[in-house]
């Protein structure tokens, strides 16, 4: 995507008005569009407050749909629309925390939301598992091609693994090298755990990967 | 540390965990956590999402349907008119609500009012005390708003307070004081102004 503008001074109403008329709103920070509205309150005029945070409202969601993946129940959609509301009602409480933190950094408050969400609930709730993919998947998977689509099947692995620390822990052990005893109490003290713990999480999450890309072995 | 403000530091810190470590390293989490030991259950728990997100970022980004776009439309109109709402409810609940705090605020008093927009102080007296019942004719209101510098919600809560406390009568040895009601074209017509002025004022726009 190209690199956002800054757009015109929320307090040039005459500048916004020109920026609506051009339909050039899409190329402005979202950041910036929430401090215009904000400037301008919820009795600003209709013709300039209403396609500002329709802006706001369409860009919001894509960012929600990109970050909260469909393996959450009704596919995120519960999820995405509570943060969804939630957010688009503080844009117009500029004291609020959300409504501040999205005119300082848009996109890093609504990925603060989603992950939120999804915190909880990976916390109040089971993860939600496709049980029918489970039974479709088979003990060997046929042969995979190529280095990327091993990548996009490990992905898959991973988003099946329960417990989020292990799916963490061995993220951290393939980042980069050495991997030796000192990256393991690294990982360890990152996850907050023992150094045996960290190892045992990484071993499983490998076992079961390479259970599954088996057949590609 | 109430629950309040723990919460409200914890969204600070992660937010700014946000900010900073799009991607979080080893190093990164490990600095996080140990500078804020306190939230490191939940910088993990960040982190590891984080970094699920950044194997996925090179997927196509999927398209949201036109049904979820025009409930997310639909959220931000709701939004304005709940804003607007909200907004209403402030002012009609705020300081500014009385007559006299009215007055002091565009810096007048009942005489300098009266001659601004050419009224009978008799007439503001029977507003401003609660003796004068609503309706208002438009032409005091519309003046009164334009002096005032208020909106009508607040005229109309200004309004509401002085009905609700009124001025009494004076006392008399004879009986108790008494608030004496009045309508507003009575409140005109007794009043020291003009002819021409009472007609002005009784009149509509």
């Amino acid at each position: 995507m190209d690199k956002l503008e800054e757009g015109p001074d929320p307090d040039d109403i005459t500048a916004w008005r020109q920026v609506i008329k051009n339909q050039s709103l899409g190329k402005i920070q979202g950041r910036q569009l929430v401090a215009v509205v904000q400037q301008i309150g919820a009795y600003g005029d209709p013709r300039v407050i209403n396609p500002l945070m329709n802006e706001i409202a369409e860009r919001m969601m894509r960012i929600l749909r990109k970050h909260i993946g469909k393996n959450h129940r009704n596919e995120g959609w519960d999820m995405i629309e509570k943060v969804h509301h939630q957010l688009i009602e503080a844009v117009l409480k500029p004291a609020s925390a959300d409504g501040i933190g999205m005119r300082t950094a848009f996109v890093a408050r609504i990925k603060l939301r989603a992950a939120d969400a999804i915190r909880r609930e990976q916390l109040h709730s089971e993860r939600y598992v496709y049980s029918e993919d489970e039974k479709q998947r088979p003990n060997g998977q046929k042969a995979l091609a190529t280095d990327d689509e091993e990548r996009a099947h490990v992905e898959s692995v991973l988003k099946r693994i329960s417990d989020p620390r292990k799916v963490l822990a061995f993220r951290l052990h393939m980042e980069g090298v050495p991997r030796n005893s000192t990256k393991v109490e690294s990982i360890a003290s990152a996850l907050g755990v023992s150094a045996k713990t960290a190892e045992t999480w990484v071993k499983e999450t490998e076992e079961e990967i390479r259970t599954i890309l088996g057949a590609k072995s | 540390m109430t629950d309040q403000t723990k919460a409200t530091r914890r969204d600070q810190v992660l937010f700014a965990f946000h900010r900073e470590c799009a991607t979080p390293t080893l190093n990164q989490i490990i600095n996080w956590t140990q500078r804020y030991p306190e939230f490191a259950d939940d910088i993990r728990a960040h982190a590891g999402i984080m970094c699920d997100w950044a194997a996925d970022e090179e997927a196509e980004e999927e398209v949201v349907d036109e049904l979820m776009m025009n409930r997310a439309r639909s959220r931000a109109l709701n939004a304005i008119y709940n804003a607007q709402t909200a907004e209403q409810d402030k002012t009609q609940v705020g300081p500014e609500t009385t007559f006299d705090q009215l007055l002091s605020s565009a810096e007048l008093d009942t005489r300098q009012l009266a001659r601004a927009i050419d009224v009978g102080r008799d007439v503001l007296s029977d507003l401003f005390r609660g003796r004068m019942s609503p309706p208002i004719g438009p032409r005091l209101v519309k003046a009164l708003l334009d002096q005032l510098k208020a909106t009508r919600a607040q005229f109309d809560h200004a309004l509401a307070y002085a009905q609700s406390h009124p001025s009494m009568g004076y006392a008399k040895a004879s009986q108790q004081p008494t608030i004496i009601q009045c309508s507003y074209e009575e409140s005109i017509r007794r009043s020291s102004m003009s002819p021409e002025r009472k007609s002005y004022w009784l009149e509509e726009d």
